[in-house]
């Protein structure tokens, strides 16, 4: 085994266990992408005829890679170089596709209906708690697939997928992974175009809080999500700073479960910190 | 000491004076095609001007509606806007002649008027102090029904949404015997689903990011109306800039109005399309149903005339249409 085989594997370990010391995963995220993610997704890919928890493996991680990296990445270059950023979103708008199917696939595996269901035929399923992970990581790869399409028709017109497959997940159970379906839920609203102001920011607020409640405030995902959504959408300006200085302070060692998800969004919260003066009119 | 913090602060004040910062409302929401027109046209000026000029974008309607934008120029809060023929025509009323129904039915048609109403548009605009930047068509407008509508008949007994504030069409949809219901933009979705609306036109990208056709399940294929986009910039702004920049602007700015006529265009196309996947019908008129809807325009005209637009510009507009025909 060669020194980049080596390094693999002990980032690998690394990695699975939360022990890739911080700084790695800020200052060098093309070693977690190249290393972990994509030789990952790439060796599941070869495989193949996949078991039912492989499929379940690579759904879950081309959308944490193509949403909490490759899409992170895109928005920054966006910022500074416009086309740069459109290829960047090209590439997270494959891997999230390629998990739409993935998700597809195994629900449909499942119950035959499920794209019928999914279609808002008049169709009933009976879903159960296992299937809640399929249902919050589908509903994220068609929310991650419309945000990197850019506005492209096709995908915008899923939109109320999301809504669906979040809400049958919530009816299971509420509470899963300590409010994570509330805290994508403040995302899925904020993209409704039905509600006005005031009934907005009240429901996106109903889910914050449940949210937050769940997770103890140790998730910094809906901080981050309020903010964007809600504050700087409303010009909510010491608001906006202060959901993220909260999330830029928190100690993202201190809980094991959220580490990644919460450096992601600390890095993100100081990202949008520096736009600021950007985003709010005076 | 004291020399040298004065040396600094006339350094910096010197450096920012020269920054010219254009701030910029639309109420294209984030992450469209639209709103990323905006950003490649603000990466594209900083470059060409070495960072002299910078475009802030507030997308999504966060600074209010195309008025309020409109109003905020006048004012100086912001220096410029991307804005349909709505706002534009706030500023230069005569836009409103593109907002005659049936009256264009190709590209070209909207082209020969814009061409021959273009400098008169400018000038009145450039007396407010305002300068126009671009100007292209966005999208066709169609009627959206919940029951079909073939023939202008099929409208009378329904309730047909119009934006809430723009008195002129409601007036205009009165006075020709048609119920109109005004409502805002977000009142759209559920004005049809508890059935205080049942008609709209508007055009299919709106029809879908509104996720109306579920309940409006039905297209008329007619060009009822067009829409505009422009950009303007309020003109102390623009000669806050170097005249040396200027026509390199410009020629971004057209570079861009080239790129967004295609995407607008297969936008439109997709939206339909994309629809028709989740079961929107869209219903082709016959020869004979085109004239219904052709005598109905005549009967509209004379109560437009005057009324949402002034009596020269009609006829104006109609005589264009009229000879770009006979060639």
């Amino acid at each position: 085994m060669g020194f980049r085989g080596k390094l693999s594997c002990i980032l690998i370990i690394l990695f699975i266990s939360g022990c890739v010391p911080r700084r790695i995963i800020v200052n060098h995220p093309q070693l977690i992408n190249t290393y972990y993610f994509e030789r990952q997704i790439t060796s599941l890919k070869k495989k193949k005829l996949l078991t039912f928890s492989e499929r379940r493996k690579l759904l879950k991680l081309e959308v944490e890679y193509a949403y909490g990296f490759i899409l992170e990445d895109a928005d920054r270059l966006f910022a500074k170089n416009y086309q740069e950023g459109l290829v960047r979103a090209g590439e997270a708008y494959s891997l999230l596709k390629d998990a739409v199917e993935i998700g597809t696939v195994i629900l449909t595996d499942e119950y035959p209906e499920f794209e019928l269901w999914l279609s808002n035929k008049n169709i009933t399923i009976q879903f159960n708690n296992d299937n809640i992970y399929e249902l919050y990581w589908l509903a994220a790869a068609y929310g991650g697939a419309i945000r990197a399409s850019r506005g492209n028709p096709f995908e915008l017109i899923q939109l109320p997928k999301v809504g669906k497959l979040l809400k049958a997940a919530l009816k299971l159970d509420p509470s899963w992974n300590r409010g994570a379906l509330y805290s994508a839920m403040i995302s899925y609203m904020a993209t409704r175009s039905d509600l006005t102001a005031d009934a907005l920011i009240d429901t996106v607020t109903k889910y914050f809080d449940l949210a937050v409640s769940l997770s103890d405030s140790m998730d910094a995902g809906p901080f981050v999500s309020f903010a964007e959504n809600i504050d700087k959408k409303f010009q909510y300006k010491s608001e906006f700073i202060r959901k993220l200085e909260y999330v830029n302070g928190m100690n993202v060692n201190q809980d094991y479960e959220l580490r990644l998800v919460n450096i992601i969004a600390q890095e993100r919260a100081k990202w949008l910190l520096t736009k600021t003066d950007e985003y709010f009119f005076e | 000491m004291k020399k040298i913090i004065l040396i600094f602060l006339i350094v910096t004040t010197f450096l920012n004076a020269r920054k010219v910062v254009v701030k910029v409302a639309t109420l294209a929401p984030e992450g469209t095609a639209w709103h990323d027109i905006l950003i490649d046209l603000g990466q594209k000026w900083k470059e060409a001007t070495n960072g002299e000029v910078q475009v802030r974008i507030y997308p999504g309607g966060i600074l209010g509606d195309e008025r309020d934008m409109v109003r905020k120029i006048r004012i100086g809060q912001i220096q410029a806007a991307a804005l349909s023929t709505e706002g534009l025509s706030e500023m230069a009323p005569e836009f409103s002649a593109f907002f005659l129904p049936l009256a264009y039915q190709s590209f070209e048609d909207v082209n020969n008027v814009l061409v021959d109403l273009l400098p008169d548009l400018t000038t009145e605009m450039e007396n407010q102090g305002i300068k126009l930047l671009y100007v292209s068509d966005l999208s066709w407008a169609y009627w959206f029904s919940t029951e079909p509508v073939k023939v202008p008949s099929d409208l009378v007994d329904r309730k047909i949404f119009t934006w809430a504030g723009n008195f002129e069409y409601e007036k205009v949809y009165r006075e020709a015997g048609y119920t109109v219901v005004p409502l805002a933009g977000t009142e759209l979705l559920s004005g049809l689903q508890t059935g205080l609306i049942n008609t709209f036109s508007t055009v299919p990208l709106y029809a879908l990011a509104r996720q109306t056709f579920g309940i409006a399940t039905h297209m008329l294929d007619m060009k009822w109306g067009v829409l505009l986009a422009g950009v303007v910039i309020d003109n102390k702004t623009w000669n806050r800039i170097p005249n040396k920049y200027h026509a390199k602007l410009i020629q971004i700015l057209d570079e861009i109005k080239e790129k967004q006529i295609i995407i607008n265009r297969e936008s439109e196309i997709q939206a339909i399309e994309a629809m028709k996947q989740y079961g929107l019908q869209v219903h082709t008129l016959s020869s004979m149903e085109k004239e219904q809807w052709m005598n109905e325009v005549k009967r509209l005209g004379p109560i437009m005339r005057g009324n949402t637009m002034s009596e020269e510009t009609f006829d104006k507009v109609m005589n264009i249409l009229k000879a770009s025909k006979v060639k």
